[in-house]
C-alpha cells in the first residue's frame, strides 16, 4: 500500500485544473480510444444493476448433470433454454450468469469502501490542513504510520478480529485506505488556505465549516475524482483477492475472487472456471486505471503534452523553412553587421559567425520565437557582450550555438552558425558533441544547480579530459587539481574531493570555469557568469575570466543583462530585444553614444561613475510577448521616439558607422539625443 | 550520519512497541479470542473453560505484563492451530518468503530502472509507451489470477515449470514472476519520472556543454541523482512484496510467512498472527534502515552533512 500510495500522490501533487462536464467531453472527442473503456464501465454499471433481469440463468441454481459444463456447449437445461455460454462451475451453475451478479459484489464493495474512506480521508484532510497545529500533527502521524504496514497485511488482521462479509469488508478498507484522501486533501488544503479567496471569504467573517465546503471543497473535485477512481480499482482487486484467500465475501454470493479459487482445484480440467472470472477483475481494474490516468490528463493539459511529445533529435525543424545557405545570407549588403576590428574584410575568416539565427518553442499554449534572426561574429582574443532583459533570447540564442538547447520544446528554425568555417548546425550530433568543451565552451549563472550535485567537483573537472582525451582516471584528477589551482581555488588538492554544495557561490564559479578551460577551448561563453553572486565576488570572476582570456587568447562572449558588471571587460556589445540584435559596435562608443532607444533606456538604468545620479531611471513598460510580437518595430510600445512608421515597418539593422548598427529608424535622432 | 542511524533505530523500537501493544489491545478488547477460535456458535461455559485455561479472563493489565514479559524472551506463546511454540513457527518461514522477495527485486529493480531510464531518455518513444502499458498492467495485475494462469500456461499446458513447492530454482520463476509485476510497473514509472526531472536540470545542460556522451550523461549524471527517490520507492516496493506474498504464496504453495498468515487467520489463532505481527514489524524495520543507509549513502549532502 505505501509504495502504491505515494507513487499515486506524486501525481497528483502537480497542478490539476478543473474537470468540467465540457473539458472531459471535449477531450473525448479528441481521444475518441477513450470510449471503449468509458463504454465498459457503462456496461459493467447496467450489468450490476440489472443482473437479476439480464443474467441468462440463476447464479444459484445448480444443475449437477451440467457441472463443469466447458463454455459454447449447448444447454442441457430443463429450467432455461439459453445455452452455457461461458459453460458452467463445479456445481453446474452457469458462469456467466455468476459472473453478472459477481459484478454487482465487486463495484458494490468498491463503491461502499471508497464512499466510506473517501468521507474519512477527505474529512480529516480538511480539517488538518485548514486549522493546523497539534491536530495536523496527530493526523498526519497517524496517516504516516499507517502508510509504512503493508495495507492487506493490516486487512488480514482487522477480519480477524471482526470475521468476514459485506460489510465487515467495507469496515476494512474504510479503516486501511483513507490516508491517501487525507494526504491530498491536506497539501491541497494548506495551499488553498493562503490564497485569496480564502483569505477574503474570512475577512468577511465567514464561518469555518462555510469557507471548508463551499470554498475550499469544490476546488479539491478534479484531484479528489482521479483518486477515487484509481481507488476503486484497488479495491476491487483487494476484495478479489481477500475473496481469494477465503476470507471476503463468503459464498454462496458470487464473488469473482472466490470464483477464482473454485476453479484452481480444477485447473487441470476446467480452463474456463479461472479464465473468466479472472478476466473481469482484470478488465475491471484495467479500466479504472486508464480512466484515472486519462481524467489526469484531462483536468492537466501539460500532462498531456509531457505524455505525447517525442523528443525529436532534429535540430532543423523540417516543417518550416529550410536553412538559408551561407552565401546568400551574408550578401545582404547594408543589413549585414560586422563586429571585426577596422581594417579587415568582412568575408574574412572569422573564429565563430552566426548568421541569421532563429529559435522557436513549441509548447502547448503555442509558439515562441524566441530568436528571431540573430546574427554576429566573435574573433579570436576578442570580447563581445549580449546584453538584454530575461526573455530577450541572449540564453537561448547561446544554448543554440552550443546545441544544448532543450529540443522540445526549442527548435532551431534557420540560420547558420560557423565556427571554423563549418556550420555546426549541419554537422553530425557526434561530431558536434566533440566540439563542445573541446572547442567551445559554455558556464552557467547558477554554479550551484549547475554542477551535478552526486559528484565531487575534482571529478567533474577531470570528466572534460576522461570524456575528450580517454585519460586515466588518476592523471585527469591531478590535472583538474592543476586547474583548480589556476582558477585560484585555495588548498585544491583537498578540495577536489569536496562536493559542490560544500562550496561558496564564488569558489563554484570557479569551478566551473576551470572545467571550462580544461581543454583550451577557441570559445568561452559566459551566461549571467556573476549574477548569482555577492558583488564583491562579482568583480573577483569577471577578473579572472578577463585574465584567463589574455592568457589563452580565446574569444569570449559574456551574457548579461547589466552592462556595468561587463563594461570594463568587453569590447564589443550586441543588444538584444525581442529575440533580435536591436544594436551593435564597440563598447565604448555606444556607451558614449547609444543609437537605439533600447539601449539609451539600458544605459540610462544602470548608476554610471560619470553621471549624476538623478537621471538613473528604468525602462517603463514589460518585455514583449514572445507569442505575438509587436508589429513594426517591437520596441514600439516602450519607445520614447516612436513615430507612426515604427508601427508598421520593421527597422532593418542600419549600419550607423564602421562597426556600428543599430535597428532603429530614428537612429541619428537618438545619437543625437545623447 | 552514524547519529542519524541511530536516531532511527530508536525510532525503530519505540515504533515495534507500539505496534505490538496495539495488536495485543486489539486482540483482546475489540475480539475475545476464545470465542473466535470457537466459532460463533460455541456455548458460553466451552468459551469461559478455554479463556481459563489460557488466561483470557484474567485483568488485561496482568495479562499485558505477561505478555510483555514473553515478547522480550521471545516467547509468543504456543500457536492453537499447531500446538508448539509460535515464533519458531514464524521464524521457520521467514527464509523462504525473503528468497522469493529477494529473487522478485533482483529481477523488477534493474529491469525497471534501465525500462524507466530509457522511456524518459525518449518521451513518446515506443519504449515510453510500453512503460506506460507496463506500469498500467502492474498496477491492474490481478496477482493470484495472473499466478493460475502462469501455472496453466507454463506448467499444465507446456510442463515446462513445476506448479507448485519450493525445493529448487526453477520453483521460484513463476511465483517470482508474479510478485514481480506490480513492482516493475511502478519503479519503471518511477524511474522515468524522475528521469524526467533530473534530465531537465541545470547540471544535464552543463554536462551537455561539456559534451559529455548522451548515453554517460543519462546513465551517469541523471540515473545518479534520480537513484535517491527510487531507491525510496524500492524499498516501499520491497515491504509492498508481502501484500502480494500472502496471495502469491497461497496460489503456488510456497512455504512462507504469507502462507502462515493466511492459516493463522483462517484458524484463528492469536498467538501465532501475535509472532507474525512480530517478524514481520521486523522484517520492515530492517527494511526501511537498509533504505535509509542506502540513501544517506548516495546522498552527499545527508553524508557530509
Ligand atoms: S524604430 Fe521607432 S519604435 Fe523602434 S526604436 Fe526606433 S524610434 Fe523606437
Amino acid at each position: 500500500m505505501t509504495a502504491s500510495d505515494r507513487a499515486g500522490l506524486r501525481d497528483l501533487e502537480e497542478p490539476v485544473r478543473l474537470i468540467t462536464a465540457r473539458s472531459v467531453l471535449g477531450a473525448l472527442l479528441r481521444d475518441r480510444l477513450m470510449l471503449f473503456p468509458l463504454l465498459f464501465l457503462v456496461v459493467l454499471a447496467v450489468t450490476a444493476i440489472g443482473a437479476d433481469f439480464l443474467a441468462p440463468h440463476d447464479p444459484f441454481d445448480q444443475n449437477l448433470r451440467l457441472r463443469n459444463l466447458p463454455p459454447m456447449t449447448a444447454s442441457a437445461s430443463e429450467t432455461s433454454k439459453f445455452p452455457y455460454v461461458l459453460g458452467a462451475d463445479p456445481l453446474g451453475r452457469d458462469l456467466l450468469s455468476r459472473l453478472m451478479h459477481g459484478a454487482r459484489v465487486s463495484l458494490a464493495v468498491g463503491l461502499s469502501s471508497v464512499i466510506a474512506s473517501g468521507t474519512i480521508g477527505i474529512l480529516l484532510g480538511l480539517v488538518a490542513g485548514y486549522y493546523r497545529g497539534w491536530l495536523d500533527d496527530i493526523v498526519m502521524r497517524g496517516v504516516d504510520a499507517l502508510m509504512g504496514i503493508p495495507g492487506l497485511l493490516l486487512a488480514l488482521f482487522i477480519l480477524y478480529l471482526v470475521g468476514a462479509g459485506f460489510w465487515n469488508l467495507v469496515l476494512v478498507f474504510a479503516l486501511t485506505r483513507w490516508m491517501i484522501y487525507t494526504r491530498v486533501t491536506r497539501g491541497m488544503t494548506l495551499s488553498f488556505r493562503e490564497q485569496p479567496f480564502v483569505e477574503g471569504a474570512q475577512t468577511i467573517g465567514c464561518s469555518d465549516s462555510r469557507i471548508i465546503f463551499r470554498h475550499i471543497l469544490p476546488n479539491l473535485v478534479p484531484p479528489i475524482l482521479v483518486l477515487v477512481t484509481l481507488e476503486i480499482a484497488i479495491v476491487i482487486l483487494a476484495e478479489a483477492g481477500l475473496s481469494f484467500l477465503g476470507l471476503g465475501i463468503q459464498p454462496p454470493a458470487p464473488s469473482w475472487g472466490r470464483m477464482v479459487a473454485t476453479g484452481r482445484d480444477y485447473i487441470t480440467n476446467a480452463w474456463w472456471l479461472i479464465t473468466f472470472p479472472g478476466l473481469a477483475i482484470l478488465l475491471t481494474a484495467l479500466t479504472l486505471n486508464l480512466m484515472a490516468t486519462w481524467l489526469r490528463t484531462v483536468s492537466d493539459p501539460t500532462q498531456r503534452w509531457r505524455w505525447f511529445t517525442g523528443r525529436s533529435e532534429q535540430f532543423h525543424d523540417p516543417e518550416t523553412e529550410i536553412v538559408v545557405p551561407r552565401r546568400e545570407q551574408s550578401s545582404r549588403g547594408s543589413m549585414d553587421i560586422s563586429t571585426s576590428p577596422p581594417g579587415t574584410a568582412a568575408d574574412v575568416h572569422h573564429l565563430l559567425e552566426v548568421i541569421d539565427l532563429r529559435v522557436k518553442f513549441r509548447t502547448p499554449y503555442g509558439v515562441l520565437n524566441a530568436v528571431n534572426g540573430v546574427s554576429y561574429t566573435l574573433n579570436r582574443g576578442e570580447t563581445l557582450a549580449i546584453l538584454g532583459e530575461s526573455g530577450s533570447g541572449k540564453t537561448v540564442s547561446a544554448e543554440a550555438v552550443m546545441g544544448i538547447l532543450d529540443s522540445p520544446p526549442a527548435f532551431v528554425t534557420g540560420g547558420s552558425v560557423l565556427f571554423d568555417g563549418v556550420d555546426l548546425l549541419l554537422v553530425s550530433q557526434s561530431r558536434r558533441r566533440r566540439l563542445c568543451g573541446e572547442k567551445i565552451a559554455m558556464i552557467f549563472q547558477d554554479p550551484l544547480s549547475a554542477l551535478n550535485p552526486a559528484y565531487t567537483v575534482g571529478s567533474q573537472i577531470a570528466g572534460m579530459f576522461q570524456e575528450h582525451r580517454g585519460t586515466s582516471k588518476r592523471e585527469a584528477i591531478a590535472k583538474a587539481i592543476e586547474l583548480m589551482e589556476r582558477v585560484r581555488i585555495p588548498s585544491a588538492r583537498e578540495r577536489a574531493q569536496d562536493y559542490p554544495h560544500q562550496f561558496s557561490g564564488g569558489m563554484r564559479q570557479r569551478v566551473m570555469i576551470a572545467s571550462a578551460i580544461a581543454l583550451d577551448p577557441d570559445v568561452l561563453i559566459a551566461d549571467e557568469p556573476t549574477t548569482a553572486l555577492d558583488v564583491t565576488v562579482q568583480a573577483q570572476i569577471m577578473e579572472l575570466l578577463a585574465e584567463l582570456q589574455v592568457e589563452t587568447g580565446m574569444g569570449l562572449i559574456l551574457i548579461t543583462h547589466d552592462l556595468g558588471v561587463v563594461a570594463d571587460v568587453a569590447d564589443y556589445v550586441a543588444v538584444m530585444y525581442a529575440g533580435k540584435i536591436v544594436e551593435s559596435g564597440p563598447i565604448a562608443e555606444i556607451y558614449k553614444r547609444p543609437a537605439h532607444p533600447y539601449t539609451k533606456g539600458l544605459l540610462a538604468s544602470i548608476p554610471r561613475a560619470d553621471q549624476k545620479m538623478e537621471y538613473l531611471q528604468p525602462i517603463s513598460g514589460a518585455p514583449p510577448n514572445l507569442q505575438s510580437i509587436p508589429s513594426g518595430c517591437p520596441f514600439h510600445p516602450r519607445c520614447a521616439f516612436v513615430v507612426d512608421r515604427c508601427f508598421v515597418e520593421p527597422p532593418p539593422l542600419y549600419k550607423v558607422r564602421q562597426e556600428r548598427s543599430s535597428s532603429c529608424h530614428r537612429f541619428e535622432d537618438v545619437m543625437h539625443a545623447s | 550520519m552514524a547519529r542519524y542511524v541511530v536516531r532511527r533505530f530508536i525510532q525503530s523500537i519505540f515504533v515495534l512497541v507500539v505496534v505490538l501493544s496495539l495488536v495485543f489491545f486489539a486482540g483482546r478488547v475489540i475480539g475475545n479470542p476464545a470465542a473466535l477460535i470457537l466459532g460463533p456458535e460455541a456455548r458460553a461455559e466451552d468459551v469461559k473453560t478455554l479463556e481459563e485455561r489460557f488466561g483470557y479472563d484474567q485483568p488485561l493489565l496482568v495479562q499485558f505484563g505477561r505478555y510483555a514479559r514473553g515478547v522480550v524472551a521471545g516467547d509468543f506463546g504456543n500457536s492453537w492451530w499447531q500446538r508448539r511454540p509460535a515464533l519458531p513457527m514464524a521464524l521457520e518461514r521467514l527464509p523462504a518468503t525473503l528468497n522469493l522477495a529477494a529473487v522478485t527485486m533482483l529481477f523488477a529493480l534493474p529491469l525497471a530502472m534501465i525500462l524507466g531510464s530509457l522511456a524518459a531518455w525518449k518521451p513518446g518513444s515506443l519504449i515510453d509507451k510500453g512503460v506506460n502499458v507496463l506500469s498500467l498492467t502492474g498496477a491492474s495485475a490481478v496477482d493470484f489470477w495472473v499466478g493460475l494462469m502462469l501455472i496453466l500456461f507454463f506448467a499444465v499446458q507446456l510442463r515446462w515449470l513445476p506448479t507448485s513447492g519450493s525445493d529448487s530454482l526453477k520453483f521460484v520463476i513463476l511465483p517470482a514472476l508474479t510478485l514481480a509485476l506490480r513492482p516493475l510497473g511502478r519503479v519503471a514509472q518511477v524511474t522515468r519520472s524522475a528521469m524526467l526531472e533530473q534530465m531537465s536540470k541545470p547540471y544535464i545542460k552543463t554536462a551537455r556543454a561539456k559534451g559529455i556522451r548522451e548515453r554517460k550523461i543519462v546513465l551517469g549524471h541523471a540515473l545518479k541523482n534520480a537513484f535517491i527517490p527510487i531507491i525510496t520507492l524500492s524499498g516501499d516496493e520491497a515491504v509492498s512484496t508481502l501484500n502480494g506474498a500472502v496471495v502469491v504464496e497461497t496460489v503456488f504453495a510456497w512455504p512462507g510467512l504469507g502462507l502462515l498468515i493466511v492459516s493463522a487467520v483462517t484458524n484463528r489463532d492469536l498467538p501465532l498472527i501475535e509472532a507474525l505481527v512480530f517478524v514481520v514489524a521486523i522484517l520492515i524495520i530492517v527494511t526501511n534502515l537498509l533504505v535509509d543507509l542506502t540513501y544517506s549513502y548516495l546522498d552527499p549532502k545527508v553524508r557530509y552533512g
